[in-house]
């Protein structure tokens, strides 16, 4: 734990990238593996959930400081980040604890399944054993918040130094779900080790957004243009009639989706495919919302299949016949994906996303206009010499979607940011005129302002609260931001009726008064809600003419 | 407002007492200012008279740029101003600050201007002072701010610097130019490397030997290229200026209580921040606050919502006061 808790501070206090990198190096270098797996496991994103609600945490760090728990509040508000207040308030009494395993195995797995009394006797004894430097990393394992600004991809590369091994195999031994009970640092690190995780996904390679001018890329024929699907990115995997189904968080979303799994058993033994899940009916393609339906159901039943049925449209082919393929250049994988893919039914789960063939960037920005009306983002553009790469890649995939929607809010309310935001009020609830002339929240945004316009909005929170319900500050509307969006839908979740997709912030509209904002019909209305909704929820007929009840 | 019996009021100059007619560290033009100390927020120019202790004398002079209108007395010794008797204490904030301590027919006010009771070398020691009406600072009034002893933070600045050397870096230390910056100075081990102030930290420097307190050999930044194992100490105004950017390969730390929180360090990007604070930490307040027996306390410099209500639900009268006289810009 010591020297977690060192790595932790080291990494706190080093903004740059290459820094962070030999902290990472150095502390996978010396520490225990049986700890440093552990380490591993928590910087890789995993969590252990359930150990300690932050209501309990407050409480008991009240009770231990002896300080009133509204003190605990205003000290949280002060600081932003709970498990920092926490360790800045109680005294750790100890002389810490060597192992960090210990410290999980000890102290933070067994909360899960204690009563209160029991969790409150074994945080004072985490607090009496633990040493001052071990109480924030220690907080931030047992609160599940823990960020420590490394990506999985910088985790990689440090793990490569480490076991000199391919960045791209660390990532692929790494993705899926894994425990340290389940996996040795050494099976991470072991050059030799290639067999056993083929049921595993390749890391994604993923695209950028296109900021310079299409032309600027060059000959359009070195490109190979797609559409930009709206649906669920994730490989398909097929080994030896054994399917898995895997999202980009790592996910395993196989069980939401029988019929792509039931499918993919047909195709060619030992192979990964690369494409995106869609809510596709007989018509095609379906919006994305349709899809929500089947994405929260672990066992879809009949019915729902029935109603809202997928598929799987594939785009790359990343391994086949066992053999990698990510090494070779696109447009080959493409040509053997083609192959595979060539002689399946239209009504078959699984297809292959189509290529659009153009011979100027002219013309492809004119279909490009056509992508809201065909339920698409825009293109994809790869090119065609690239290999497949893990994460994000510079000048080989881009994302050229269609311009987001904007509309003025005003913001109703606010919260404390995370990371080098945390006592910032830096989250903010944006609402827009409804129809009896009164705000209706619709969106919350976190990105898109500058720093220095972060901490002016900031004061003037800060000045203009009017009320405090739990973590949140609802402030006098007369703050005005242009929201881009990328389309919305209705829901019952939302008081408005109305969720925002990838709502963020464009601008500060400091012209604007709260009058100038938006209202909700405008929002229905331009991105073609209304239309939507009646397809969605009107009768639906099939071939034979018959009212279908589901 | 008048605080207790006429003692003391607030106006738009500041803090007033009507009995001996003068201000205790006020803006404007007044006939006469009592002065805590010598931060510029404290000590102005513009007034006809001053009075303070005598150690903070030569930085007032220093401060306002004359001499001929400032008055000074030694710690402790009364002075009749009309009817109120006037005295000066030690505060433990910076060499020559003080508590004002005012008596006008029996009862006695202490206005503590900056202070803090833990250990300073670099300055007199703070003095609790009883009295029956207390106005209190409130910078850090959160139980989240606790301060280590000075020697701990010595260590870890040192420690910092001889790091910084070894890989070959110089290290750039913001400080408050007057107070704080010595006191940095006053705990670096100079064999680990030469001692670099800016200009505006070493202006004051002279008071502080003249004053009896030990300070390691420091040189004014005068052009040099190369701070490679070298720590220069600046004040945190200049933090964004080109002179701060000519400065090549040096790693940057801020000592100041508001490192305690780590959004504070990270906002600035600085490459370490270290705790260290010439005013009191949330025990030291509600120590010294209520180990003055006072039976009414305000508190001023600060956010003192929090403060006020823990120390009333402890059964101590206390409120914050009108702040909008005493806006001021952070000190540290």
């Amino acid at each position: 734990m010591k020297r977690f808790a060192e790595l932790f501070h080291d990494l706190d206090e080093s903004p740059k990238t290459n820094t962070r990198l030999d902290h990472l190096v150095q502390y996978f270098k010396m520490a225990n593996p049986v700890d440093s797996i552990w380490a591993c496991w928590f910087l890789a994103g995993n969590r252990i959930k359930g150990a300690i609600k932050t209501k309990e945490l407050r409480k008991f760090a009240s009770e231990h400081s002896g300080l009133p728990e509204w003190l605990i509040e205003e000290s949280h508000d002060r600081v932003g980040d709970l498990a920092e207040t926490i360790s800045l308030l109680v005294n750790a009494g100890g002389t810490g604890v060597t192992s960090l395993k210990e410290v999980i195995l000890k102290y933070i797995k067994p909360m899960v399944l204690m009563n209160m009394a029991e969790r409150k006797a074994k945080i004072f004894e985490a607090w009496d054993s633990l040493e001052d430097k071990e109480l924030i990393p220690f907080h931030k394992l047992l609160t599940g918040g823990f960020r420590m600004g490394v990506s999985k991809g910088n985790l990689c590369k440090a793990l490569a130094k480490v076991g000199g091994v391919e960045p791209a195999i660390i990532a692929q031994r790494m993705a899926g779900k894994w425990t340290p009970e389940t996996m040795s640092l050494d099976e991470i690190l072991n050059p030799e080790n290639e067999e056993g995780r083929l049921c595993q996904p390749y890391p994604f390679c993923l695209a950028h957004q296109l900021q310079e001018k299409v032309e600027s890329l060059g000959a359009v024929k070195s490109w190979q243009v797609e559409w930009k699907w709206d649906g669920i990115r994730a490989q398909l995997i097929n080994r030896g009639g054994a399917c898995m189904l895997w999202s980009r968080g790592d996910e395993s979303v196989g069980h939401s989706f029988p019929e792509i799994m039931d499918a993919g058993k047909w195709l060619p033994g030992d192979l990964c495919l690369d494409g995106e899940i869609l809510a596709w009916g007989k018509e095609g393609l379906r919006s994305f919302s349709r899809l929500q339906a089947r994405l929260g159901r672990k066992e879809p039943g009949p019915t729902i299949l029935k109603r809202e049925p997928v598929r799987f449209q594939a785009y790359d082919l990343l391994r086949m016949e066992g053999k990698d393929l990510r090494k070779l250049a696109l447009s080959d994988r493409r040509k053997k994906l083609d192959e595979v893919l060539s002689s399946l039914p239209d009504h078959f789960p699984i297809g292959l996303s189509s290529l659009v063939n153009e011979k100027s960037w002219a013309t492809l920005s004119r279909l490009r206009q056509e992508s809201r009306a065909r339920g698409v983002e825009g293109f994809m553009l790869k090119k065609k010499n690239s290999t497949y790469e893990a994460g994000r890649m510079k000048g080989s995939w881009y994302k050229w979607k269609i311009d987001p929607y904007l509309a003025d809010m005003v913001v109703v309310s606010a919260q404390l940011g995370h990371g080098k935001r945390s006592n910032l009020y830096s989250d903010y609830t944006l609402a827009v005129w409804g129809e009896k002339k009164q705000l209706v929240t619709v969106a919350k945004a976190y990105s898109g302002l500058t720093d220095a316009e972060i901490e002016k909005v900031d004061r003037y929170i800060r000045k203009n609260i009017t009320g405090k319900f739990g973590p949140v500050r609802s402030v006098k509307p007369k703050l005005v931001f242009e929201i881009a969006f990328e389309g919305a839908r209705s829901s019952g979740r939302h008081k408005s009726g109305v969720a925002l997709r990838f709502p963020r912030i464009n601008r500060w509209r400091t012209d604007k008064k709260i009058e100038d904002a938006d209202t909700l019909s405008t929002i229905r209305g331009f991105t073609g809600m209304d239309e939507k909704e009646r397809m969605v929820d009107g009768i639906h007929v099939d071939r034979q003419g018959n009212l279908l009840l589901f | 407002m008048s605080l207790d019996n006429k003692i003391l009021s607030v106006r738009k100059e500041g803090l007033y007492c009507e009995a001996g007619d003068f201000y205790i560290d006020p803006r404007g033009h007044t006939k006469r200012a009592v002065i805590t100390h010598a931060h510029s927020d404290h000590a102005r120019v513009g007034h006809r008279n001053y009075l303070c202790s005598d150690p903070c004398k030569s930085l007032l002079q220093t401060r306002i740029g004359s001499k001929n209108n400032i008055e000074s007395i030694p710690f402790g010794e009364k002075k009749a101003i009309g009817n109120a008797l006037v005295s000066f204490h030690p505060a433990g904030h910076i060499l020559g600050s003080a508590q004002i301590r005012i008596e006008v027919n029996g009862r006695i006010w202490v206005v503590s201007g900056d202070y803090k009771p833990q250990k300073d070398r670099t300055c007199e020691s703070f003095e609790l002072v009883p009295c029956h009406g207390f106005i209190s600072e409130c910078t850090f009034g959160l139980p989240v701010y606790q301060w280590q002893p000075e020697e701990k933070i010595h260590q870890k600045i040192n420690h910092w610097w001889d790091k910084n050397k070894k890989d070959d870096h110089g290290s750039m230390l913001f400080a408050y130019s007057l107070g704080k910056a010595q006191r940095v100075l006053g705990g670096l081990d100079s064999n680990i490397g030469p001692i670099y102030a800016h200009s505006a930290v070493h202006s004051f420097l002279d008071h502080y030997r003249n004053a009896g307190v030990h300070l390691p050999e420091v040189k004014k930044v005068n052009g040099e290229k190369n701070f490679s194992g070298a720590i220069v100490i600046a004040p945190p105004a200049v933090e964004d200026s080109s002179w701060t950017r000519k400065f090549r390969n040096v790693k940057i730390g801020f000592a100041s209580g508001w490192m305690a929180i780590r959004g504070q360090r990270r906002r600035k990007n600085f490459d370490r921040g270290f705790v260290l604070s010439d005013h009191a930490d949330w025990k030291g307040l509600v120590d010294v606050i209520s180990g003055t027996g006072a039976e009414i306390v305000k508190l001023t410099h600060g956010n003192g919502d929090a403060l006020s209500r823990f120390l009333t639900e402890e059964g101590i009268n206390t409120s914050v006061l009108n702040q909008s006289v005493f806006e001021r810009e952070e000190l540290e």
